[in-house]
């Protein structure tokens, strides 16, 4: 059994490492010392239900509205995803469809999964599920691709009444998933993991 | 002797030195511990972080990519792609893209410059600790290699329409993604965070 820094007494910075007795803040790098993140379950699943909140309408909502005399085509990122398979680069559209639909929906299930093992029962392998918890934290970032990607597309596609290109309103809630999954995987504490099993998930 | 708390299991651990090159991991959850090394090379670290500061200050003003369609040549930026998002009625995503884009990476630039220049002395001030910290936490927002893979498919989606060519802005992009990992690499937060309050002498 490996000692813990809370079981005996001390708390670990999560930014420097860090093991002290003291309170408030960290000697070295100034970051606030909770032994666990404050509320750290009910912060998660809220950003979770916001970014699902958000995720819906962004695959749903137009994120690309081409514009040509006579005709307005609104993609959806799906469409996008279509398009660029037809094109023939199917690994770009892999890419996308990895980093704009499956990453933000693989990183709500997991993180809402983890937050229900801390309060039912002990994971059974909790060396496994924290490394997950790393690839979650480690892969946010990538559902912004779709956003940059639209940003491109629509200030370089500007020749005025031959085709112009806007964005679609489901931009704006592509960044907010992202913003939010990227918030709850910050959220969440995976010590509370360990906690859970040191005492065979009866604290909750 | 300090002790060092794994950040993701809170398993105490001793504190040791490692060698360049060498990771410590934690016994039982596998995580890197924020542990310092024995060297670390000051000046070719802040070299390195200046490099990455030109890099992506040419980054901002040299075209992603062009395209040319009847005659008509366009080119984007960076900037000018949040602005034009801004303009076109999307301020929320174009706040996001500036800040993704332009503040974060040229936030985190600047705090591990004075990282860098204040490891240089021995003694290394709290404030440096601090600075480094949010060096770290702002880390994940600056993602030049998500807009990376992000010209690359505008590109494959634009070369659809028109001819399409890449341009200086997507290669200076590329090195701020190597050279800032790299310079973050060298300045090594574990070991700025040793030496605060050393001792002259001491680590």
């Amino acid at each position: 059994m490996i000692a813990t820094a809370a079981s005996l007494g001390f708390i670990g910075c999560t930014d420097c490492g860090l093991a002290t007795q003291g309170r408030g803040r960290c000697v070295r790098c100034g970051s606030a010392l909770r032994s666990r993140r404050a509320n750290s379950i009910g912060r998660t699943l809220a950003f979770l239900a916001a970014a699902i909140a958000c995720y819906v309408p962004a695959n749903a909502l137009p994120v690309l509205v081409y514009a040509t005399p006579g005709s307005i085509e609104a993609d959806t990122i799906l469409d996008g995803i279509v398009s660029l398979h037809r094109s023939g680069s199917w690994v770009l559209a892999l890419i996308v469809l990895g980093a704009s639909v499956m990453i933000p929906i693989g990183k709500i299930a997991l993180l809402v999964w983890m937050c229900a093992m801390v309060k039912l029962r002990p994971p059974a392998d909790l060396g496994q599920t924290t490394r997950l918890y790393r690839m979650v934290e480690f892969v946010g970032r990538w559902s912004m691709l779709d956003v940059f990607v639209d940003a491109f597309v629509v200030s370089l596609i500007q020749l005025g009444p031959l085709m112009s290109v806007r964005p679609g309103p489901g931009v704006p809630f592509f960044a907010a998933t992202a913003i939010f999954t990227m918030f709850a995987a910050r959220s969440f504490d995976p010590r509370l993991l360990w906690d859970a099993y040191a005492c065979g998930g009866r604290n909750a | 002797m300090n002790a060092i708390a794994c950040p993701h299991c809170d398993a105490l651990h001793h504190a040791t030195v490692i060698e360049a090159g060498e990771d410590a991991r934690c016994l039982r959850c596998d995580a890197t511990l924020p542990v310092p090394r024995r060297d670390v090379a000051v000046q070719p670290a802040l070299a390195l972080t200046a490099t990455a500061v030109v890099a992506f200050a040419v980054s901002l003003f040299a075209p992603l990519m062009s395209m040319s369609e009847l005659g008509r040549a366009t080119s984007t930026t960076l900037p000018m792609s949040a602005a034009i998002m801004w303009f076109e009625g999307d301020r929320a995503s174009a706040v996001v893209i500036a800040l993704c884009a332009i503040v974060a990476p040229a936030v985190c630039l600047g705090l591990l410059l004075f990282v860098g220049a204040g490891a240089l002395r021995r003694r290394v001030a709290p404030a440096v600790g601090v600075a480094a910290r949010w060096a770290q936490e702002l880390a994940p927002w600056a993602m030049p290699e998500v807009m990376l893979l992000a010209t690359l498919v505008t590109f494959v989606k634009v070369a659809q329409l028109a001819q399409a060519s890449p341009g200086p802005g997507m290669y200076m992009t590329a090195a701020t993604w190597g050279l800032m990992a790299a310079a973050r690499d060298a300045l090594h937060l574990p070991t700025v965070w040793s030496r605060i309050g050393a001792r002259e002498g001491a680590l």
